[in-house]
């Protein structure tokens, strides 16, 4: 019995002495718009005068992702590329031609981006109307002269992508 | 032939860059005639060290910032900016963006120029 009154005690002193502590983790949800590069892009060379990004011609088209955390705040605005930031030395002119369109979507109201989206020189300009996350791929090909080899050597561009507040 | 033509669009893996707050506000300085705009840029593109501020007018015309434009920040870190204006400018500005600088010689590096601007509303008038 007294063991047992001691046991009840013991557990008692232990339970006054036992403390919680509430640790606070604090954050805030604001509007903003981040860029990533999802999927690298490479030009495959199906003929000698010409470079695509397209599957069938070997390439691989690049993919950048938008986050959005509020909608109506911002439009994306993609410019696939129209001149080479680095290529062999070209004597002929290159012809671009390119597209940006929705690949993949976080909610299917996005779907409409594709049809909505406005489109100048190589600029194409879509409205990020809701929140979540929008795939974007850039299909671009450039043609050289009147079927004029390129060059050997090593060819860079630059797609540029904007999130511009509304 | 065509081994040698490979044009290299992008080529690491996921990157990502973010500028905020989305609508700023401008306030005085510390010098009497200068404002202040105070941005956040993180940065989680490994290979992007260098972004550059730019401030613009309602109809995208540049303007001028003062200090250095162009900031240093390493892969995931997050610096506040702040942009100085002059009076003039602060009347003026509308946007102010951060757009990634490739340094050359990176030609096997991925190449997406991405630039987020963030708006003054009510400014610009």
């Amino acid at each position: 019995m007294i063991y047992k009154n001691l046991l009840i005690g013991s557990l008692a002193l232990c339970a006054s002495l036992a403390q919680a502590e509430d640790v606070y983790i604090e954050g805030t949800v604001e509007a903003r718009c981040m860029i990533t590069t999802d999927t690298p892009g490479v030009y495959g060379n199906p003929s000698p005068y010409e470079l695509s990004t397209s599957s069938v011609d070997g390439g691989v088209v690049p993919i950048i992702r938008y986050d959005v955390i509020t909608g109506d705040y911002y439009k994306a605005v993609i410019n696939y590329p129209d001149n080479f930031s680095n290529s062999p030395t070209l004597n002929d002119i290159v012809t671009w031609t390119g597209s940006v369109s929705v690949d993949q979507v976080s909610d299917s109201l996005m779907s409409d981006y594709d049809t909505d989206k406005i489109e100048y020189n190589n600029t194409t300009e879509f409205g990020l109307t809701i929140a979540g996350t929008t795939w974007f791929s850039i299909d671009s090909s450039a043609e050289y002269g009147y079927q004029t080899p390129f060059p050997a050597g090593s060819y860079t561009s630059v797609v540029e992508a904007e999130c511009v507040a509304l | 032939m065509r081994s040698f033509i490979v044009l290299i669009l992008f080529s690491a893996g996921v990157q990502a860059h973010q500028f905020t707050p989305t609508y700023p506000e401008i306030r005085g300085s510390y010098v009497a005639n200068v404002y202040k705009v105070d941005m956040k840029l993180f940065n989680k593109r490994r290979e992007i060290s260098y972004y550059e501020i730019q401030a613009f007018d309602k109809e995208w015309n540049p303007l001028k910032i003062g200090f250095n434009s162009i900031v240093k920040i390493e892969y995931l870190e997050t610096k506040n900016i702040p942009v100085y204006l002059g009076k003039e400018v602060a009347r003026k500005v509308v946007y102010i963006c951060s757009r990634s600088k490739i340094l050359k010689g990176h030609i096997n590096r991925t190449l997406v120029s991405s630039k987020i601007c963030s708006k003054i509303k009510n400014n610009g008038q």
